[in-house]
C-alpha cells in the first residue's frame, strides 16, 4: 500500500479537519457528513455544507453512539446532488458499502473516508468518566468488539493513515484516486515502512485476541441450553437490532403477527412437556438475527454496547459471522462488486454439510 | 374456527402400501385428529373406480377439505385436484400425504412405517385446516407470431403464418432481410424478400434484436431495446440460422446463447437448441409456444430450411389456435408494499421475469400472471413481504407441528 503525503501534519484528527475543510472550501464536494462534539459530552453526526460549523468537528470520537452508516443510509436512499464527503471509521464505510449493496442507499455521489482507527471506548464507561479516551495499546480502554477487530484501517475510497512522523492518504479506489487528485494531492506515492509494520503487528495481536474470544464464547453458548443461558438476561428490548447499521426491515419476523401461536398451541405445548417457558420468543429473535444478519455483520459493536443488559451479543454475532462468511468466501462491506452471497445460486456447494 | 369437514383418504395403491403398513390404523388415528369427520381406506384410488368413489364420498359427506395419503404429489395431486373439482370441491382444499415414496419404499420396519405414516397424514391434516380456496383464472392466447431471423427460413415461416391469417412481427437484426441465403445470392430469395415486404400482415422490424422476454405459451412479451416498443405474441419461431467455426464445424449464430438462455430454452452440447422430442415434436424447443424454423436447429440445405420452416409453422397453427385460453398459475407469490424495502433480492433469483421494482414506490410487486409460484422469492426475501399463496407461514408452522408432535 503506497500514501500521498499531508504535508505538515502529525496527527490523524487534525488531518481530517484540514481534507474535510479544504473538500468544503473547494467546492470539491457539497456536503460534509461528521461526527461533532455537541452538548453534555454527545457526539451527533452532522451533514455540513459550509465550514463554519466545522469548527467543532471530532471525526474521531471517543465513542460511537449512532453508527455513521445509519447516519449516511438516512438521507441517500437516492444519490444526493453534488458530492457528499462521508467521514467515517473502516467499520462505518464497510456497512455502509453492504447497505448500499441491499439498495438502501445509493453511494454514487459519497466519498467514503475512513482513517486508521484507535477504536472507541464503550458508551456506558463514557457516561461515568467523560474524559475516557480509546487506547490501541490497551485493549482494556476500548469496546469489546474493537480489541479483536482486524478491519480498522484502509476500508472506504479514501483512508487517512499515520507513517512514521508524516501523515498520508491512501486512496483505494477510483473514486478515490480522482478525489486526491482534486484537492491537489499529485505528488508521487511513497510506501509506508513504518505503517505497514506497526499495522500487520496490531492485526496479528488481534487476530488472537478475536480467536481466543470466539474460543470462550462458542464454549458459553454452546448448544441449545448453553445459547439459552447466554441470553438469560435478555429484557427483550431489541436494541441491538435497533443501533444495527445493517438490519433494515420494515418490520421485524419476530414481530409479524403470524408468527404467534395460538393459546391452544400453548397450552397443547405445555400439557405435552409440563410447562412452557414464556415468553416464548428470546431465542428465536436471537437465533433469526444471526441467521439474518450474519453474513452482513460488519463486527462494529453497536449490538453490544446498546444492551442493557450486558450480554457479550456483539461478540457471538462475530463469531457466527466469521464462520458463515467463510462458508461463503463472503467479507460485508468489503467490495461494492462481490455479490451477496444469498443472491448466488452455486449448482455445486456446501458439500461438507450432506450425510 | 369454524367446524370443518375434512376427510382422509388412505391408498393401498394395490401392494405397494398396504403390505408395508398398517393402513386401517393409520385410518383410524386420522378419525382421532381435529376436524376429521371421515377416514378410510381404499385399494388404489387412482383408478377409475377409485376416483368415481373419492368423488362420491366428498359429495355424500359434504366434505369441506380432504387429505389423500397415497403416493407423491407430483404423480397424482393434479389427479386428485380434478376428482375434487368435479366434486364441486376447491381443488386446493386437498392436500397429499407422501406415504408411499416417503414411508412404505423407505420404512422397512411396519410399526415404523405406520407411526411415520400417521406423523405425515397429521401433518397434512393440520396444513389444510388453515388453506383457503383459490381461485384458477384463464387468459386468452394472443395469436400473434413473432418469427426472429429474417433468413430464408423465417421468411418462409413469415408468409405461410400470414397465409394463415396471422398477424407477424418478423425481427431481424442486420439492416436487410435475406439473412445468409441472399449473401451466397440463392436465386428465391429476392422473391420472398418482395412477397415479405408487401404483406400487410407481415411487420418487419430491421436492426432490432430480443434483449428481453418474459412470459410464457399465448402471451410472450419480447423487449427489442429503448427505441422499440414491446413486441406480443402467442408463439415465437426461432429462425436464427447457424455459421460456420473456425474447424469448420457448425455453430448457432452468434449471440444465440444469450436469447436462449432469456428464452430459458435448454441448449446440447453443440449449442443448438434442444427438442421437445427428437420424433414427435423435432421442431419445437422444450419450451411450450417456441419452434424452430431452418438452420437454428442444426446445419440444413436450404431446402431442408423450407421445410423445416413448413413444420415449424405447422406447429404454431396446431397448438396457438385462436380463441385458446390458458390457465394462469393461483399459487403465486404476492408481495405487501408496506414490509417491502425494495432490495431486490427477490428479482435476482425469479427465474420468470415476474417481479418488477418500482422506482417511485421503492417497492417490488408481482405479475401474477407470470409468476409461477416456484417460491423463490419467498425464501430470498430478507424482510418477509413475500408470501407465497399456498405456503403461507401458518400453512408450513402448522405442518411442521403436526409432524412433530
Amino acid at each position: 500500500m503506497k500514501g500521498l503525503r499531508v504535508p505538515g501534519f502529525d496527527d490523524i484528527a487534525k488531518a481530517l479537519k484540514y481534507i474535510i475543510d479544504l473538500s468544503l472550501g473547494s467546492g470539491a464536494v457539497s456536503g460534509a457528513l461528521v461526527p461533532v462534539r455537541g452538548p453534555e459530552g454527545s457526539f451527533p453526526w452532522i451533514l455540513a455544507s459550509d465550514t463554519a460549523p466545522l469548527e467543532g468537528a471530532e471525526p474521531l470520537p471517543p465513542v460511537m453512539p449512532v453508527q455513521g452508516a445509519r447516519a449516511l443510509a438516512s438521507f441517500t436512499q437516492d444519490p444526493p446532488e453534488g458530492k457528499v464527503l462521508a467521514v467515517m471509521r473502516p467499520c462505518e464505510a464497510r456497512a455502509s458499502i453492504e447497505v448500499a449493496k441491499l439498495q438502501q442507499s445509493d453511494l454514487d455521489g459519497t466519498i467514503l473516508l475512513t482513517m486508521d482507527c484507535p477504536g472507541v471506548v464503550p458508551l456506558a464507561d463514557l457516561s461515568s468518566d467523560d474524559s475516557l479516551e480509546p487506547d490501541p495499546g490497551d485493549p482494556a480502554s476500548l469496546r469489546p468488539l474493537c480489541r479483536q477487530c482486524t478491519q480498522f484501517t484502509a476500508a472506504g475510497d479514501i483512508s487517512v493513515a499515520r507513517s512514521g512522523e508524516g501523515i498520508y492518504l491512501l486512496p483505494l479506489t477510483e473514486k478515490g484516486r480522482l478525489f486526491a487528485k482534486e484537492l491537489g494531492f499529485t505528488g508521487g506515492e511513497t510506501e509506508l515502512p513504518e505503517w505497514r509494520a506497526r499495522t500487520d503487528a496490531l492485526i496479528k495481536q488481534r487476530e488472537e485476541a478475536a480467536l481466543e474470544s470466539h474460543r470462550s464464547i462458542r464454549l458459553e453458548a454452546q448448544g441449545l441450553e448453553g445459547l439459552a443461558a447466554f441470553f438469560s438476561g435478555c429484557v427483550g428490548c431489541r436494541s441491538c437490532r435497533t443501533v444495527c447499521p445493517v438490519c433494515y426491515c420494515r418490520l421485524c419476523f419476530i414481530d409479524m403477527k403470524d408468527r404467534r401461536s395460538s393459546a391452544a398451541d400453548h397450552l397443547a405445548r405445555s400439557a405435552s412437556a409440563g410447562a412452557a417457558r414464556l415468553v416464548t420468543d428470546t431465542l428465536l429473535f436471537h437465533i433469526g438475527r444471526m441467521s439474518h444478519m450474519s453474513l452482513s455483520c460488519v463486527s462494529c459493536g453497536m449490538c453490544e454496547d446498546a444492551c442493557p443488559s450486558d450480554i457479550p451479543v456483539g461478540r457471538l454475532m462475530s463469531m457466527v459471522s466469521v464462520g458463515t462468511s467463510q462458508l461463503f468466501g463472503y467479507s460485508a462491506g468489503a467490495s461494492p462488486d462481490d455479490p451477496l452471497p444469498l443472491t448466488v445460486f452455486e449448482p455445486e456447494e456446501l458439500h461438507e454439510y450432506e450425510d | 374456527m369454524a367446524q370443518e369437514r375434512t376427510g382422509v383418504f388412505v391408498c393401498s395403491c394395490g401392494p405397494n402400501i398396504g403390505d408395508r403398513l398398517d393402513i386401517e390404523r393409520v385410518a383410524s388415528r386420522a378419525l382421532e385428529m381435529e376436524g376429521v369427520v371421515l377416514a378410510e381406506t381404499y385399494g388404489l384410488l387412482c383408478s377409475p373406480k377409485g376416483k368415481a368413489y373419492l368423488e362420491e364420498r366428498i359429495r355424500e359427506s359434504g366434505l369441506d377439505r380432504v387429505v389423500v395419503a397415497a403416493c407423491s404429489p407430483r404423480e397424482h395431486e393434479s389427479t386428485f385436484m380434478a376428482v375434487c373439482e368435479s366434486a364441486g370441491l376447491n381443488p386446493f382444499m386437498m392436500e397429499m400425504a407422501n406415504i408411499r415414496e416417503q414411508v412404505a419404499w423407505v420404512t422397512p420396519d411396519p410399526d415404523e412405517a405406520t407411526g411415520k405414516a400417521i406423523r405425515l397424514v397429521r401433518a397434512a391434516v393440520r396444513r389444510i385446516r388453515r388453506h383457503s380456496p383459490l381461485r384458477k383464472t384463464t387468459i386468452l392466447c394472443d395469436p400473434e407470431v413473432i418469427v426472429i431471423g429474417g433468413g430464408m427460413a423465417g421468411m418462409t415461416a413469415s408468409l405461410l403464418l400470414a397465409e394463415a391469417g396471422r398477424r407477424v412481427t418478423l425481427v431481424e437484426r442486420k439492416r436487410t432481410l435475406g439473412g445468409s441465403a441472399s449473401e451466397r445470392g440463392e436465386p428465391d430469395v429476392g422473391e420472398l424478400m418482395e412477397k415479405v415486404l408487401e404483406s400487410k400482415e407481415i411487420t418487419v422490424i430491421l436492426g432490432a434484436e430480443p434483449l428481453s422476454a418474459a412470459g410464457f405459451f399465448g402471451n410472450f412479451i419480447i423487449g427489442l431495446g429503448d427505441e422499440h416498443e414491446e413486441v406480443r405474441a402467442g408463439s415465437l419461431i426461432l429462425a436464427t440460422g447457424c455459421i460456420t467455426g473456425d474447424k469448420g464445424e457448425a455453430l448457432p449464430s452468434p449471440g444465440f446463447d444469450e436469447l436462449a438462455s432469456m428464452l430459458r430454452v435448454s441448449t446440447g452440447t453443440d449449442g443448438f437448441p434442444s427438442r421437445k422430442h427428437p420424433s414427435l415434436a423435432p421442431f419445437s424447443t422444450p419450451i411450450d409456444g417456441i419452434h424452430l424454423a431452418g438452420c437454428a436447429r442444426g446445419p440444413c440445405s436450404p431446402r431442408d430450411a423450407v421445410r423445416r420452416a413448413e413444420a415449424a409453422v405447422g406447429a404454431v397453427l396446431a397448438t396457438l389456435v385462436p380463441g385458446r385460453e390458458v390457465e394462469t398459475e393461483p399459487r403465486t407469490s404476492v408481495i405487501s408494499a408496506t414490509l417491502c424495502r425494495g432490495c431486490r433480492m427477490c428479482m435476482e433469483v425469479c427465474a420468470y421475469g415476474a417481479i418488477s421494482f418500482s422506482e417511485e414506490e421503492k417497492t417490488c410487486s408481482v405479475n401474477a400472471v407470470l409468476c409461477k409460484g416456484c417460491g423463490n422469492c419467498a425464501a430470498a426475501c430478507p424482510s418477509g413481504a413475500v408470501r407465497s399463496l399456498h405456503f403461507t407461514p401458518d400453512q408450513i408452522r402448522s405442518q411442521m407441528a403436526g409432524a412433530l408432535s
